[in-house]
């Protein structure tokens, strides 16, 4: 048993189309390293060229931001789920600037 | 008190009884009730995908003043998913369109249209005049400004995102987080795509456009649990719908402990997106 990610569906190309993927891994960031490993081109979806999560995406562990936790660092245990979020902006399709 | 006013405060019409008495006989709603959706004054930017379910919804609810902000004609790409718009209107501006539905649904509705882009220049003036601000925009920069004119006006902003099978709600309360605290920064140009790019189930608009509509009416009648410091995410494939916790970040920019966004700024240079021109219009609007 290991630690279930939600894969929204704008990700869901890179992970072939599964919308949940289970890996292993004792803290969020092995846990986001053994997706990248499992489905090469994650990686770039969820770091910057600094390996850093970028703004626009939040990573949630039980529904909390991991900035509200230890970041990447946060301990993971089996049973746990995490979701990769990225912001969206579709709406209006046009006229509001 | 204007006569306007004194008029607007007085006991409903026989008619508006029976058009709103599904809403009238639920002991959240009652005459009272009604009367506090009547007299409620709601912006929607964006007469789209999300804007048009809202819209429609806060007028059959007897929401009388609506505004919206719209410069947009109706495409036929559109009619896939924007219920404000039918096929004899391509080609009409979409507030054009936008008007003659909602008169046909709900003629007592005043919409107020706003024909032109939001921008730094007129976004405080047009958010003032309303009590809510329901967000519909499908760009980054437009989300940032729509965010911040709300902060900073004080206003009430209720928040809509959708892409693919996927949407996004929440409700942005002054001083109980942002979008900024949720994303500090927007993406690189081009990384994120639009619904144009990737595109989007139609009936996705219509389940996220109904939870925002839901949403200010529960802030107009001051009942149930808002949306605030919830994200809530629908996830049309696997029809899972799930919230996730936000907060107010000590250190946001705009809203946080030590703010030093205090007025809008270039949303265009903020989110590295090319200014905005308009047919006719000579120099582009930020």
């Amino acid at each position: 048993m290991g630690v279930s990610v939600y894969i929204p569906s704008p990700f869901r190309r890179l992970t072939a189309q599964h919308d949940y993927v289970e890996v292993e891994g004792s803290t969020v960031g092995e846990v986001l390293d053994a997706l990248e490993r499992q489905y090469p081109g994650f990686g770039d979806l969820v770091y910057d060229r600094n390996r850093k999560v970028p703004a626009h995406i939040n990573i949630y562990l039980n529904n909390l931001e991991i900035h509200d936790l230890d970041g990447v660092a946060t301990k993971v245990s089996d049973g746990d789920q995490v979701a990769v979020l990225p912001a969206l902006a579709g709406g209006a399709d046009g006229g509001t600037r | 008190m204007s006569d306007q006013t004194a008029t607007r405060s007085e006991a409903m019409t026989p008619d508006e009884v029976m058009r709103y008495s599904r809403h009238i006989i639920m002991a959240q709603v009652g005459p009272q009730g009604q009367r506090k959706l009547r007299d409620a004054k709601v912006l929607v930017v964006g007469a789209g995908g999300l804007g048009g379910p809202v819209a429609l919804y806060l007028a059959l609810a007897g929401v009388c003043t609506v505004g919206i902000v719209e410069f947009d004609t109706v495409d036929l790409s559109n009619l896939q998913r924007q219920v404000l718009h039918q096929t004899p209107d391509v080609g009409k501006p979409k507030l054009q369109s936008a008007k003659e539905k909602i008169a046909a649904h709900n003629p007592h509705v005043k919409v107020v249209g706003h024909n032109m882009p939001i921008t730094s220049d007129n976004a405080m003036g047009i958010i003032n005049q309303y009590d809510i601000v329901v967000n519909g925009a499908d760009n980054f920069a437009t989300r940032y400004l729509v965010n911040d004119a709300c902060y900073l006006a004080g206003k009430t902003l209720v928040d809509g995102a959708i892409l693919l099978f996927d949407g996004q709600a929440t409700v942005y309360e002054p001083g109980k987080g942002c979008y900024r605290c949720l994303y500090p920064d927007p993406p690189p140009p081009g990384l994120v795509p639009s619904c144009a790019e990737a595109g989007v189930l139609g009936a996705i608009t219509g389940i996220v456009g109904s939870i925002q509509a839901t949403e200010v009416f529960k802030k107009i009648l001051g009942v149930g649990n808002p949306l605030t410091n919830r994200l809530l995410l629908v996830d049309a494939l696997t029809m899972e719908f799930r919230t996730m916790k936000l907060r107010r970040d000590p250190k946001c920019p705009l809203c946080g402990d030590t703010p030093t966004v205090k007025e809008l700024i270039d949303y265009d240079q903020f989110c590295g997106t090319p200014p905005l021109v308009m047919p006719g219009v000579a120099a582009a609007a930020h």
